[in-house]
């Protein structure tokens, strides 16, 4: 398999990768709203401290796929981080909603796969960042992630009320990042 | 001195967890040591030692392990530091909580102090090893070596020890599991030291000891340590992976062989060289592992591999590179529904629901079904559902015909497996017309010469051609296309009566769909000829069931109709009859119901041509059978003295339970014991012959009816030859009689040609005393004779009368009789007579010329009296000389008695002859009847007193024998006359003889023809021959 096809090939599973985490993540906000007690509508801003990743820029003329590629791939580290807290938060504060925290941990899990899919793109391209060493992490069925902050009744709010903004940016950004997979595996095609 | 070494395991108080590794030694009842290794960093300061594996005669125990109580120094100086230790983390406590210890309050100085107690009291419990009575340690200390390797240790013995028991490592000896080591295996280093080597090859623990002999009794086991021998581990084959959509991903994979150590396994997981992640195995498991969703990483190529490690080594699989959704193995679609569609009694429809899988996963399926309770299914070709619809409409069903479902799914790019069948579900195509009518058969009876009573009979449709259920059938009949009647019901049969013509049947059932088509019967005339029938019918069991072949005889047949019944009875079927149909092109059919085994059917096969039925054609068969219920019936028919003829009958049909094959026939000789060989008979024989048999001898017999399963003997028929055949005494009595017949016969002729010689030594010729020249002799005498006698008789030339025989002419007796006294007692005598001719045998037996008829019976005696040709012979028998009417001192009289018959002209001579005779004969007959009867009832069968026997009736044909004699005497020519003569034993017989015969041979003496006064020539006269 030459290079080429590679960087389609891993394209290609990195778009249905998007496709499936958008599709999972489509009732993830009512999800997460009905469980946060959310009922009469989004919570307000979040707070200050929250820097979520900038959403890709729009489609134009300077649209290009490496550039395109790294903003996609720092947005979804950052994201799995955010997530993570989501997740500690939540594994703290809603204990016995399995539903959630799986659901939470699968876009977590997906947006690692994102990165690691969209690191291969990179490498093949040649414009991949320096490999990082990997860390060997023992596996367990316990918590991955901690909770964000201490365990308070205002900082309860704030988790969620967080949660709630990265979870939507999440669902968000999932469907922006595939666009941009399906333009560039379009870009990728080969002629006929 | 015995010894015996324990393993032991050691318990650490503290960390809760059972140790291995300890051991120890025994002397007689008493435990001379052990020790426990404690944990690295373990503090056994407390435990318990349990003995788990004892030697003969310990019983498991436990036994406290106290390492403060070791008299060890080391132990003891490194527990006292541990001690100090303790005692100064104490002091550095109270210091700083009453604030004196300011200079060294500081975080640096805290922890300097902590770290230096750390290292002092892990070094400590690093060394402490309980040993009670420790002498000496090995090197290595808990060795695991890889089976078959060499392992070296060493004993080395403690200085302590060497000089309190002044010993050296010269007496050192080891032994392994128990057994003492050869000297070759280990060497003295020094004094303190002595090297093992050993290569073992058993896996699993051994115990290595060093012992030391203190002296010629006494050894002491200083030191023992735990070898594990085991095998590195393999690398893990054949990694395989397979996903279950949102539940786990599990890899599988071969590790090889045991290790017989503890061995760790790691799956590991790679998506990036930043992410890799470790999954160890929990303990007992080694050959798979399952990756728990959601942390699977889909759309994203997986490197995974699996790591092993143990003391000897470790391994690593070859790696294998997925995506864990490639090999994504998806639940079953859910079949939703299953729809009839209006109108159509073919079609179904399917629904279903996919399972759950990735987004951006297209599946296909395999749609299948069949018939409830057939094997076989039908598939719809994955191509027809390899779209996204989930539904399908299935065609070209039966109608009528309820249908199982189930449907699995794989993912549409080959990549992946196919899920499990979906459970299945069962659906119903609607109703359609009955593909055909009936199958329609019937009975006829006979009444009278013009009507018959028909049983019309049909059967239910088979599911598959009734396509629904029938609520009706409807039945027509018509004659020469008339309809004469027509029936709706819901019955499988009609009677009816129909006149001797032919008659057309038509049949159909009808469902909720419409009406079948119409199936046809024709009974013919009475009068009409059949057609053909089959050819060549067999019957057969197979397979549990009876199978009926024929050979069709005409190509016209459009079917065939197989009628069957239980025969119970020879050649009628008082049972129920049953049939089925067969299709034209059917040579042979399975008869499905109503067969028994062991009973014996009669089956019958009529060929259809186009609703009319053809002649029919039988068979005899039977589904299974069996030997017989009972035995024949055995009877005899004739029983002789060798051979005896058996006669059985055949037995019940019902009780046959099979063809009888052939019969054999049992018999033995009761008497003797002995059996004879059976006798095979055919089954169509019902009598047999047996040969060859001893007379008069008791026999018994059996006879078996076999079929082809075995025989059945008949109760036993006991029977004794006859002591001679039949006809035997015939045989020889018969020919006894002719001969006897024949001889006298032969007798008789001889007798009949020798008459004269006879006559004349029998029946004298009797003088005449009419003409006796003793009257012309003596005329005193002639005168008075002449006076008594008549003046024509004459007399001897003597001058008197020696014998006087009366001849008693039974003419009319009462003529000659001159009053009823005399004619009385004559008739008193001749019944006396009679009498005693009934008790007389001798007459006939032994004179020639008597006849056997004389003795029959009175009547044939009174017959042979009343003949007048009976002449009756009287002699008087004259003791002293005398004459006629002169009366003798003594006499006496017999009798001669003949049935001789006189002959005619003999009589007539008679008559005239004696004609003159009368007057005196009359007297002397008187006289003669009254003496005689006198005689005869005084002196009957007593001596006579002048000793002459008065022969009586019994003796009359003595009397013959007696002339006879005389005549023997006398008269030369006459020997060999009559056979069987028997000698008359009288002591007076010689007196009567001469008296009898004086006169008689001087008859003879005298001129023969002057005695024949009749003018009579010679051998003209005889009055006493026939």
């Amino acid at each position: 398999m030459s290079n080429t096809d590679t960087v389609r090939e891993t394209v290609e599973r990195s778009y249905n990768l998007l496709v499936w985490l958008a599709d999972e993540a489509s009732s993830l906000v009512g999800l997460y709203m009905e469980l946060q007690g959310f009922g009469d509508g989004p919570p307000g801003m979040p707070g200050p401290h929250l820097r979520l990743p900038a959403p890709p820029g729009p489609d134009g003329e300077d649209w290009e796929p490496t550039r395109r590629l790294r903003q996609h791939r720092s947005a979804s580290r950052q994201l799995a981080a955010l997530l993570g807290r989501v997740l500690g938060d939540q594994r703290g504060l809603n204990e016995t909603r399995q539903h959630l925290h799986q659901q939470l941990q699968l876009a977590i899990t997906g947006l690692q796969g994102l990165d690691a899919n969209l690191g291969h793109v990179l490498t093949s391209l040649g414009t991949g960042q320096g490999q990082e060493e990997g860390q060997e992490v023992e596996e367990s069925d316990g918590p991955a992630q901690g909770p964000s902050s201490q365990a308070s009744g205002t900082a309860h709010w704030e988790a969620k009320v967080d949660g709630y903004h990265i979870v939507a940016h999440y669902t968000h950004w999932l469907g922006r990042a595939a666009e941009d997979l399906a333009r560039l595996k379009e870009h990728l095609k080969p002629e006929a | 001195m015995t010894e015996e070494y324990l393993e032991w395991a050691g318990h650490c108080a503290r960390r809760r967890r059972w140790v291995g590794g300890a051991m120890g030694a025994v002397s007689g009842d008493r435990v001379i040591g052990f020790y426990i290794r404690c944990p690295p960093l373990g503090v056994a300061l407390d435990g318990v030692a349990v003995v788990t594996q004892a030697g003969p005669g310990i019983a498991p125990a436990r036994a406290p392990c106290r390492c403060q109580s070791v008299g060890s120094d080391r132990c003891g100086g490194y527990f006292f530091l541990f001690k100090t230790a303790e005692i100064l983390v104490a002091a550095w406590y109270l210091l700083e909580r009453t604030g004196y210890l300011g200079a060294i309050k500081t975080m640096q100085g805290y922890l300097a102090i902590t770290v230096y107690l750390y290292v002092q009291i892990s070094v400590c419990l690093r060394t402490v090893d309980c040993l009670i009575g420790k002498a000496a340690y090995i090197i290595p200390e808990s060795p695991v070596i890889a089976l078959g390797s060499q392992l070296t240790a060493s004993c080395i013995l403690n200085d302590s020890f060497i000089k309190e028991n002044k010993v050296d490592a010269n007496q050192i000896f080891w032994n392994l599991k128990g057994m003492r080591i050869s000297e070759d295996n280990y060497h003295t280093v020094n004094s303190t030291v002595s090297n093992v080597t050993l290569r073992l090859y058993s896996v699993g623990n051994s115990l290595l000891t060093c012992n030391v002999q203190l002296n010629e009794d006494q050894v002491l086991t200083v030191f023992g340590i735990q070898i594990t021998t085991g095998l590195p581990p393999e690398k893990p084959k054949n990694l395989s992976c397979i996903t279950y959509d949102r539940k786990n991903m599990t890899c599988s994979w071969n590790p090889g062989n045991n290790t017989y150590l503890p061995t760790s396994y790691q799956f590991k997981v790679l998506i990036a060289p930043n992410n890799l992640k470790s999954y160890p195995l929990p303990e007992g498991v080694n050959n798979s592992y399952a990756v728990l969703f959601p942390s699977i990483h889909y759309f994203v190529f997986n490197t995974i591999w699996v790591e092993v490690k143990n003391d000897l080594g470790d391994a690593t699989s070859d790696s294998l590179q997925l995506d864990p959704v490639d090999v994504i193995k998806p639940d079953p679609p859910v079949i939703t529904s299953i729809q009839q569609i209006k109108n159509m009694s073919t079609v179904l429809s399917v629904k279903w629901e996919k399972p759950s899988v990735p987004a951006t996963y297209n599946l296909k399926y395999i749609l299948r079904y069949k018939i409830v309770g057939s094997q076989e299914w039908m598939q719809v070709p994955p191509e027809d559902t390899d779209t996204q619809k989930e539904s399908f409409l299935i065609q070209e069903l039966k109608p009528f015909t309820d249908y199982i479902f189930t449907i699995r799914c794989k993912r549409n790019d080959e990549t992946g497996y196919w899920s499990d069948w979906s459970l299945e579900k069962i659906g119903k195509t609607p109703e359609a017309k009955p593909l055909r009518g009936p199958p329609i058969w019937r009975t006829v009876e006979n009444l009278d010469f013009s009507k018959r009573k028909i049983h019309i009979m049909w059967k239910e449709l088979e599911k598959s051609d009734a396509n629904g259920v029938i609520l009706k059938y409807k039945m027509t009949i018509k004659k020469s296309s008339m309809n004469i009647k027509t029936i709706e019901t819901t019955k499988l049969g009609w009677n009816i009566t129909v006149s001797d013509g032919e008659y057309e049947v038509t049949l159909s059932a009808s469902n909720s769909a419409g009406d079948s088509p119409t199936e046809i019967l024709i009974l013919p005339a009475a009068t009409e000829s059949a057609f053909l029938p089959v050819q060549n019918v067999s019957a057969y069991p197979q397979d549990g069931q009876l199978m009926v072949e024929w050979k069709p005889s005409s190509s016209a047949v459009s079917g065939y109709v197989i009628e069957w019944c239980e025969e119970s009875i020879k050649n009628l079927c008082p049972g129920p009859l049953f049939w089925q149909t067969a299709q034209k092109t059917a040579r042979k059919v399975f008869i499905k119901d109503n067969i028994m085994p062991f009973k014996r059917y009669r089956i019958t096969i009529y060929p259809m041509y186009r609703g009319r039925p053809g002649a029919p054609l039988s068979k005899l068969a039977y589904l299974q059978q069996d030997r017989p219920a009972s035995g024949p019936l055995v009877r005899l028919k004739n029983v002789g003295k060798k051979d005896v003829t058996l006669m059985w009958s055949e037995i019940p049909v019902n009780e046959q339970r099979g063809f009888i094959t052939h019969y054999t026939i049992f018999y033995r000789n009761c008497i003797a014991n002995e059996t004879s060989p059976s006798i095979v008979v055919d089954a169509m024989c019902r009598e047999h012959e047996l040969t060859s048999l001893k007379g008069n001898t008791l026999y018994g017999v059996r006879v078996m009816a076999s079929t082809v399963k075995g025989g059945t003997n008949s109760s036993e028929v006991n029977f004794t030859t006859l002591s001679y055949a039949k006809g035997e005494i015939e045989a020889i009595v018969v020919p006894i009689c002719l001969s006897f017949l024949l001889i006298t016969v032969v007798t008789i002729l001889f007798c009949f040609n020798k008459r004269h010689l006879i006559k004349k030594y029998i029946w004298p010729n009797v003088p005449d005393p009419a003409n006796s020249r003793v009257v012309e002799w003596s005329p005193s005498t002639g005168n008075l004779i002449q006076n008594n006698l008549g003046p024509k008789e004459s007399m001897n030339s003597d001058g008197f009368i020696s014998d006087v025989t009366i001849v008693e002419a039974d003419v009319d007796e009462e003529k000659y009789l001159s009053n009823e006294d005399e004619i009385k007692q004559l008739t008193s005598l001749k019944k006396e007579k009679s009498t005693s001719e009934e008790h007389s045998s001798g007459i006939g037996g032994s004179s020639c010329m008597s006849s056997p008829r004389q003795s029959v019976s009175d009547s044939d005696s009174e017959s042979a009296q009343n003949t007048t040709s009976t002449v009756q012979y009287s002699t008087v028998l004259v003791s002293s000389p005398g004459y006629r009417c002169q009366q003798p001192s003594a006499q006496a009289f017999t009798r001669s008695e003949s049935t001789q018959p006189l002959l005619e002209n003999e009589e007539k001579a008679d008559e005239h002859t004696y004609g003159n005779f009368g007057s005196c004969s009359s007297e002397v007959k008187r006289l003669y009847f009254k003496q005689h009867a006198r005689i005869e009832e005084t002196n009957l069968n007593e001596p006579h007193p002048n000793g002459a026997e008065i022969l009586g009736d019994t003796n009359e044909d003595n009397s013959l024998r007696l002339n006879q004699m005389e005549v023997s005497d006398q008269t030369s020519d006459l020997e060999g006359f009559c056979p069987a003569v028997d000698s008359f034993q009288s002591s007076n017989n010689q007196t009567v003889v001469k008296l009898e015969f004086l006169g008689f041979r001087a008859g003879l003496e005298t001129d023969q023809q002057s005695y024949m006064p009749q003018a009579v020539k010679h051998n003209s006269y005889m009055p006493q021959s026939k």
